[in-house]
C-alpha cells in the first residue's frame, strides 16, 4: 500500500504546496536571521558596544595597511584594526570582529581559504559528473512528466 | 563543507558498503551533493541572498527538497526515491558537521526551531582537498575490482 503522500493523487497541487513551503522558509531565513551587520551596529553604537560581527559572506581583503585593513563584501568596504601579517589584497577572508561605540572594529579572528577556487572548480566537475551519471541511467517521459530509468 | 567531490567519492563508497542502497547510487549520490548545488550557486552570484539561501542548507528544508524530488519520479518507487535522497542529503550534513569556522557555524540543523550553528570543528573546509586524491583511489579502485569480478564470473 503506497502511503497517500507518495501516490499520484493532487500531485501538481502537492508539487506546488512543497515548492511554496521550501520558498517561504527560505524567506524565513532572510527576513530573521542572526546576522548583525555593521550599518546595525552604527545606527546604536552603544547598544552594540563590545558586539561581536562576523564578516564571511564572499568577502575579499581590500587594502593592507601597518595596523588595519580592509575588507570588500560586494560594494561594502570595512576597515578593521588589528594584526595585518600574512594578508594579501584580493584574497578571500573570512572574519570575526569586535564593533566599538566609537565605530571602530577590532580584529578577533580571520581565515584565509587560500584553496577555494580550486574547491570550486572540483565541485563543479562533481556537479558535471552527477548530471551526466543520473542522465546515464534516467530519462524523462514527457507523457507522464516523470523520470524513469532506461 | 568538504568539496562536492569528497561528498560524492565518501557516498560512492557508503553504497558499496551499504548493499540495500546500491540500486540507488545515482540517487544516493545527488542526495548527498543536494544542499550544496541547491545553496551555494544562489549567494556565490549574490551575495545579499546568503540568507535566503543557507535555510536550504537545512535538514527540515531537505526534507521538503526530497519529498518534492521524489514527485518527479514514477510512484512505485517514489517512497523509496524520497527515503534514499533524503539519507544523501543527511549523510552530506554529517560531514559538513566536522568543519571549522570562524565565528558561529553556519549548520543550522534546528532550523526553523533554532538558528544555533552547530559544528564539531575538526578541520577547515579546503582540508578535503587532501583527502580527495586518496578518495578518488578508493572509487577507482572498487570499480576495477567490481569490472575484474563480474569479468570473472
Amino acid at each position: 500500500m503506497l502511503p497517500v503522500v507518495f501516490s499520484n493523487s493532487y500531485r501538481t497541487s502537492k508539487i506546488f504546496i512543497l515548492l511554496s513551503v521550501i520558498f517561504m522558509l527560505c524567506i524565513c531565513g532572510y527576513l530573521n536571521n542572526p546576522e548583525i551587520r555593521y550599518e546595525e551596529c552604527l545606527s546604536n553604537p552603544e547598544y552594540f558596544d563590545g558586539t561581536i560581527i562576523e564578516i564571511k559572506r564572499e568577502s575579499k581583503v581590500g587594502e593592507v595597511k601597518n595596523h588595519y585593513f580592509q575588507v570588500i563584501q560586494g560594494r561594502e568596504k570595512l576597515i578593521i584594526f588589528g594584526e595585518t601579517n600574512c594578508l594579501v589584497p584580493g584574497d578571500d577572508i573570512r572574519v570575526t570582529a569586535r564593533f566599538h561605540k566609537d565605530g571602530k572594529l577590532e580584529l578577533l579572528d580571520y581565515y584565509i581559504p587560500k584553496l577555494r577556487k580550486f574547491k570550486i572548480y572540483v565541485s563543479f566537475l562533481a556537479t558535471c559528473l552527477l548530471i551526466f551519471l543520473f542522465l546515464l541511467r534516467y530519462r524523462f517521459d514527457w507523457e507522464n512528466k516523470i523520470f524513469v530509468k532506461k | 563543507m568538504p568539496d562536492l567531490c569528497t561528498h560524492v567519492c565518501v557516498a560512492w563508497l557508503l553504497t558499496r558498503i551499504l548493499r540495500r542502497i546500491e540500486h540507488y547510487t545515482t540517487i544516493f549520490l545527488i542526495g548527498n551533493a543536494l544542499p550544496d548545488i541547491l545553496s551555494r550557486p544562489i549567494y556565490m552570484f549574490k551575495s545579499d541572498l546568503y540568507w535566503f539561501a543557507i535555510p536550504i542548507h537545512t535538514p527540515a528544508v531537505m526534507f521538503l527538497v526530497s519529498l518534492l524530488i521524489s514527485f518527479l519520479f514514477d510512484c512505485k518507487e517514489r517512497k523509496q526515491i524520497f527515503l534514499i535522497l533524503f539519507s544523501g542529503t543527511m549523510c552530506h550534513q554529517f560531514m559538513d558537521l566536522f568543519q571549522k569556522h570562524v565565528g558561529s557555524s553556519p549548520y543550522f540543523l534546528l532550523f526553523p526551531l533554532s538558528w544555533k550553528g552547530i559544528s564539531l570543528g575538526l578541520f577547515w573546509p579546503e582540508a578535503s582537498l587532501f583527502f580527495l586524491p586518496i578518495l578518488v583511489l578508493l572509487v577507482l579502485s572498487t570499480l576495477l575490482f567490481k569490472r575484474r569480478f563480474s569479468v570473472m564470473k
